[in-house]
């Protein structure tokens, strides 16, 4: 049987819990599918030719993942830099970039209904829930270590820990300080050197530093390549629809550090500048200019596709594609990894991400904010009224929208929906 | 004279620093109403941060100036809505180590000594190395006090009630006065019960967060039950071993590696804590009273429900939703769970 991984998927999507479910699963878990797939996927003469990088990058991910040197999967939080894996020979898993994915393709009811059966509670975040229900019916792949980080996502740490437990694998907690000055730096960067050497015994991988430094390399290589990108954004129309940078952005914390990333930035910035160059912007309907904070859902909602095509919103710039470190110093590797941690601006308390904020505001000159709140992240979604109110203070307009990224039945579009319309309309 | 009150609320924050300043260390108790909270953080943010920045929003706190520690998310967005919103002034987020090695503790200890400047510049008295000794010293002395009282609430001779009023009353007062309250109550032998009565009541070990409330403990016992190990913010995990050292590093290892909550780098030391505290003090039962939309641990509570089945513990969980107090429904629930275990 010739094996259509884009079938499959689309079939999952219209019946999550029909055969075809089950098939993506078996793919998921045979090295001779995931091979073909790889294959197949990025020579579909559909797939438009900024999406192949990715396209190659996660087939081939997914196979190396399930079915080849498993010993070498850890999983990590998302705050976990990818470069210091890849930089190992090691193969980064992030659990919670996999529960956005599966919300893509209508596996979000199945994982769900299989977390609260083990008795999940309902209150914690769905990327966490849907993972862990994910993991429960054998989508996620097995891991060797589990690492995290201490300075955002505190619900991440210990559901990392408490699956390395089940697992009886490792777990490091790296743990990041609020404040960043070169006493912090020490600090992070003597927990990456330990972390290095507990990851060599858990895996077996070992420490090569040219291996590491063409991590850094290629990490840097991409990053110039999204600077280029992030600076056309800027451009008016916006040349690209912020809907789908939102999910590419996923893609983003995974690719860096790995050869794809470079060409898959690079194909993103070509096609935004020949776009701009045309001056043919993915979205023709732009009366306002947004930037979008934190997440969006990632299932059918059709709310994002609403405020663009209906209703003119153009979301100019979204705060997680923000470049927030230097390029990383190819000499000091661990040191530019614990920089790159540290200077998370969403570290510490709120102000940091203030400026952010209020930077990407003006630089991509929005007209108003919105804040997607996911349902049960603390960290991005406890202090909005700070936010709102300093951007009030500034004339910067703020719309709250509370939902969740992963489960699409947490998610009222209908009131959503009226919502954004009012706010549109106040900026129009 | 009155001394400055100075609110905190973490029970990583070593109280000796405020006293040896010349202040007066409070432990901030989460408030029973959280409505004055509600617009200001997310109504499924942490009951007990929501009922503690209600409780400062209402003018309710007798309060100088409030610590938080960089702990966790929802300690984080609570200091950055109580610095925006309140009117008691919060005093910086002192950055606390989530792991206990030896560099950790001595960047807690840089950390602490920072924060004793800030202190200092509210009472005017900076700290010196003969305040801190004595303020540890004091502080050593109420840890024997608290252990000699918990020991009389575990033989049965005083009630649930009576113990956590008296750890409140510590927790909350200055430690001279303290001491003298808890030795007080020391010096009267109440009868211990004797061990067919112990025998004849279930023993159970109460899981929470900042705190137990009173009612419940009271329910419990008047239920023919008995908590024999409140693994809260507010006793077990209270520092109640003496400090070594009288210095500033002695401090901050005593506080990093106390006997510690729902922590992902320290899972393993927790499930053994808990083993031990069910093992020596024989418990039949576990009741967990977790505050709701307090994510780290409703999320630990699922590996500690692995470990109670595999122990052939019944265990309940009880959300507290901080509107409804300790409500008829809960109320059912425990008599259920009660009645199985009788
Ligand atoms: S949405 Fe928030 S709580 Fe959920 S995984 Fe992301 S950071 Fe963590």
């Amino acid at each position: 049987m010739k094996l259509d991984f884009g079938q499959i998927l689309s079939e999952a999507e219209a019946r999550p819990d029909s055969l075809a479910m089950n098939a993506a699963l078996r793919l998921l878990h045979s090295p001779r599918g995931l091979q073909l797939a790889r294959w197949i996927a990025p020579l579909d003469p559909r797939l438009p030719a900024h999406f192949r990088p990715s396209a190659k990058f996660t087939l081939e991910l997914a196979r190396r993942l399930y079915a080849e040197k498993t010993e070498h999967v850890v999983w990590a939080s998302v705050f976990v830099p990818c470069e210091l894996l890849w930089g190992l020979g090691l193969m980064p898993f992030y659990p919670e970039v996999a529960a956005a994915a599966g919300a893509a393709i209508g596996l979000t009811p199945r994982a769900i209904a299989s977390a609260a059966e083990a008795g999940t509670p309902v209150d914690l975040c769905t990327y966490h829930r849907a993972s862990f229900g994910l993991e429960r019916e054998g989508f996620y792949p097995s891991a060797a270590a589990f690492v995290s980080t201490s300075h955002l996502c505190t619900l991440a740490g210990i559901m990392l820990a408490a699956e390395a437990h089940r697992r009886a694998k490792p777990f490091r907690l790296i743990d990041v300080p609020p404040t960043f000055d070169s006493d912090s730096l020490d600090y992070v960067e003597a927990q990456l050197q330990t972390l290095v050497s507990d990851l060599e015994v858990a895996t077996g991988a070992r420490y090569d530093p040219d291996r590491m430094r063409e991590a850094l390399r290629l990490s840097n290589a991409a990053r110039a390549f999204a600077l280029e990108l992030n600076a056309l954004r800027v451009q008016k129309p916006a040349p690209l629809r912020g809907g789908p940078m939102l999910t590419v952005l996923g893609l983003g914390l995974w690719i860096l550090g790995h050869r794809d990333g470079v060409s898959h930035f690079r194909a993103w910035r070509d096609y935004t500048a020949e776009r701009v160059e045309r001056r043919d912007p993915e979205q023709s309907n732009q009366k306002i200019r947004l930037f979008w904070l934190h997440l969006r859902p990632y299932g059918e909602s059709g709310l994002i596709e609403h405020l663009e095509n209906d209703l003119g919103g153009v979301i100019a710039f979204e705060e997680h594609n923000t470049l927030w470190w230097d390029e990383l110093d190819e000499a000091r590797p661990l040191r530019a990894l614990a920089a790159k941690i540290l200077g998370h601006p969403s570290n510490g308390s709120i102000e940091r991400r203030l400026a952010m904020i209020l930077d990407g505001v003006k630089r991509y000159e929005c007209d108003g904010v919105v804040h997607f709140s996911h349902w049960g992240c603390r960290q991005a979604a406890g202090a909005t009224r700070v936010i709102r109110d300093r951007l009030r203070r500034e004339g910067i307009p703020m719309l709250e929208l509370d939902g969740d990224c992963i489960d699409p039945a947490n998610v009222q579009s209908g009131p959503l929906r009226t919502r954004i319309e009012a706010f549109v309309e106040t900026l129009v | 004279m009155t001394t400055k009150r100075i609110g905190y609320t973490s029970p990583y924050l070593p109280a000796e620093i405020i006293f040896a300043s010349g202040l007066t260390p409070v432990r901030l108790r989460p408030a029973e109403s959280l409505s004055a909270a509600d617009g200001f953080l997310p109504r499924n943010f942490s009951v007990e941060a929501r009922a503690l920045l209600a409780a400062a929003l209402e003018n309710g706190l007798d309060l100088d100036a409030v610590v938080f520690l960089d702990e966790d998310d929802t300690s984080r967005r609570l200091f950055d809505v109580w610095h925006a919103y309140a009117e008691i002034p919060a005093l910086g987020l002192v950055p606390l180590p989530r792991l206990d090695s030896e560099t950790a503790c001595q960047r807690y200890a840089h950390a602490l000594v920072a924060l004793s400047d800030s202190l200092a510049a509210l009472s005017g008295q900076p700290l010196t190395a003969d305040g801190l000794r004595r303020a540890i010293d004091l502080y050593n002395e109420q840890r024997c006090l608290w252990r000699s009282l918990r020991q009389r609430w575990i033989e049965g001779a005083l009630s649930a009630s009576e113990w956590h009023d008296l750890r409140w009353m510590a927790l909350t007062t200055d430690p001279v006065s303290a001491n003298a309250e808890l030795a007080a109550r020391l010096l009267p032998h109440p009868q211990p019960l004797s061990q067919r009565e112990r025998g004849e009541k279930t023993c159970l070990l109460l899981l929470g967060g900042m705190n137990i409330p009173r009612q419940l403990l009271a329910f419990i016992e008047s239920c023919g039950a008995r908590v024999v190990a409140e693994d809260s913010e507010a006793d077990e995990r209270v520092v109640t071993e003496s400090v070594s050292g009288p210095d500033m590093e002695a401090l901050a290892a005593a506080y990093l590696t106390k006997p510690c909550g729902p922590r992902p780098n320290a899972l393993a030391r927790r499930l053994e804590r808990i083993t031990q505290l069910l093992d020596e003090r024989g418990a039949q039962g576990v009741i967990a009273y977790y505050p709701k939309f307090a994510d780290a641990y409703l999320a630990e509570y699922l590996v500690l429900a692995e470990v109670f089945k595999a122990r052939g513990l019944p265990a309940l969980l009880l959300e507290d939703d901080g509107e409804s107090g300790f409500s008829g429904q809960q109320r059912t629930r425990l008599e259920a769970f009660l009645e199985v275990l009788s």
